[in-house]
């Protein structure tokens, strides 16, 4: 569904025509935001470096958590990385290339260059302050029903203020969710739902769960893959999947 | 009658008599060295079957030999979990399948420093970094487990290690013993780079038909072998 006007809107009704579609098969449903996220990420206090390291990871989630605790200082630096920056003292990026021996491979000696200078940099860059870094653990494991989850959020805002507009999209979606008949104080939110599944996802996400079995259907809104694909133009979308190999499976069962 | 996958040549087959020699099963080729055929003593109804160690996943998996002697590599990237039991490790063929990178490449010790150089990489040459292997399932689960992005794996069924140096790959995954070939071919293992530590194994199939004849037989031989009595 594309909708330039009001996307919260437009998420609620894709949502409420899935649940209308799917009613009857007892499914569970779960909703999710990377908005949030991503825009808690954006608002760091740190290098833009970090902060796209961060954002190409929002949908992997251990590599997300591992790059978390590096920039924050809870994981110890490398031994090898160690070693390179206590080599570097002595000589150049170009010499140290060098010195390793014969080159090989596509990957040019001023792209190793300008990764090292780039280690260097973040070397010297102070960690992310623990009460950001710890905002972030908590926004990462939150999980409670929707309308929970927004005082939660509006909670925690005042300490991190970006996610403010992401946080005011929500709740228009929360709205808009109950004038479509859905109880947002028993709908499950999860802060992280969503993202090990679909990379292009990037705001309100949603699946419908049964048991013993891959989500019975999933969707979200993907205005970046829009805009990646309209190369310039932009048109908001949200959208979703059923698959029909599973509902055929819980009629027959039923 | 149950008929025993074993290596047809080198090191492994020879390693693998002397394995199941050692533990009173003695087998050996019959007739000359060329004929692919062989004998074992001291065991009623144990038929070896000498095959390429490569075929050996393919044969357990299609039913058509009981056991079988392969590399961990082999059936972990081949076969399903369901398809196989492992009935010993034998402790031989022991080789790592390993991430490796150019040694020049400085900046680049672990899987994290990897993923970041892929990520550099495809911004500046339009396409995800290439990594050469033919173990396509081990090597697509252990980077997606660690969350590696921009990447693509390209197909090498032999001379992996030179694919870096020939401009077809950005760096390999491939299985070393003592890591020579790469160090002569410029590459050097990540730190955290192991993805599997391979050995030689006797499987059980679990396809393969066992009448009720055919599982006294194994027990007979598992005894003898000192194995799990009944794994498959």
């Amino acid at each position: 569904m594309f909708d330039r006007a009001s996307p919260e809107v437009a998420d609620a009704e894709v949502f409420a025509l899935f649940r209308d579609l799917l009613a009857g098969l007892d499914l569970r449903p779960v909703t999710g935001d990377i908005g949030i996220l991503m825009a808690a990420v954006r608002g760091l206090a740190t290098t833009e470096r970090r902060k796209s390291a961060l954002l190409r990871h929002v949908w992997r989630p251990v590599r997300f958590k591992a790059l978390l605790d590096r920039f924050a200082g809870r994981a110890p630096v490398p031994a090898g990385r160690v070693a390179l920056l206590e080599r570097l003292k002595a000589g150049s990026p170009a010499q140290l290339i060098e010195e390793a021996g014969t080159f090989v491979g596509l990957r040019g000696p001023d792209e190793i260059a300008a990764r090292v200078e780039a280690l260097v940099a973040d070397a010297g860059t102070p960690p992310i302050r623990a009460t950001e870094a710890a905002l972030l653990y908590d926004l990462l494991g939150l999980e409670a029903p929707a309308a929970h989850a927004l005082s939660h959020l509006r909670g925690i805002t005042p300490m991190l203020p970006a996610i403010g507009p992401a946080v005011d999209r929500f709740a228009a979606r929360l709205e808009a969710l109950a004038a479509r008949g859905v109880d947002v104080s028993t709908l499950a939110f999860e802060a992280s739902h969503g993202r090990t599944a679909l990379e292009y996802y990037d705001g309100f996400v949603f699946s419908f769960l049964g048991n013993g079995m891959p989500p019975v259907a999933s969707g979200g809104r993907y205005d970046a893959l829009t805009a990646v694909l309209g190369a310039g133009a932009f048109i908001p979308a949200v959208g979703g999947v059923i698959r029909p190999g599973l509902v055929a499976r819980l009629k027959g069962a039923t | 009658m149950i008929r025993v996958g074993v290596p047809s040549k080198g090191r492994l087959m020879q390693d693998c008599f002397d394995w199941f020699g050692a533990r009173g099963v003695v087998m050996r080729r019959a007739g000359s060295d060329r004929e692919y055929s062989g004998v074992v003593e001291g065991m009623d109804g144990v038929v070896p079957v000498l095959l390429s160690a490569g075929e050996i996943p393919r044969e357990l998996a299609a039913g058509r030999i009981h056991l079988g002697v392969t590399g961990s590599d082999l059936v972990r990237e081949q076969l399903a979990e369901d398809e196989v039991a492992e009935v010993a490790k034998l402790g031989f063929g022991q080789a790592d399948l390993v991430i490796a990178v150019p040694n020049v490449w400085i900046d680049v010790e672990t899987v994290d420093d990897l993923d970041a150089a892929a990520a550099g990489f495809r911004k500046a040459h339009g396409h995800r970094l290439r990594i050469a292997t033919k173990y396509h399932r081990l090597v697509r689960d252990f980077l997606q487990a660690q969350g590696v992005a921009d990447y693509q794996l390209v197909d090498s069924q032999g001379a992996t290690e030179g694919t870096v140096l020939n401009g077809t790959a950005e760096a390999i995954a491939d299985i070393t013993s003592s890591g020579e070939t790469l160090r002569a071919n410029h590459l050097r293992i990540l730190t955290d780079g192991l993805i599997h530590s391979s050995q030689a194994v006797l499987w059980a199939s679990r396809v393969a038909e066992w009448s009720a004849e055919d599982r006294a037989i194994y027990a007979a031989l598992a005894a003898k072998l000192r194995v799990a009595a009944e794994p498959f």
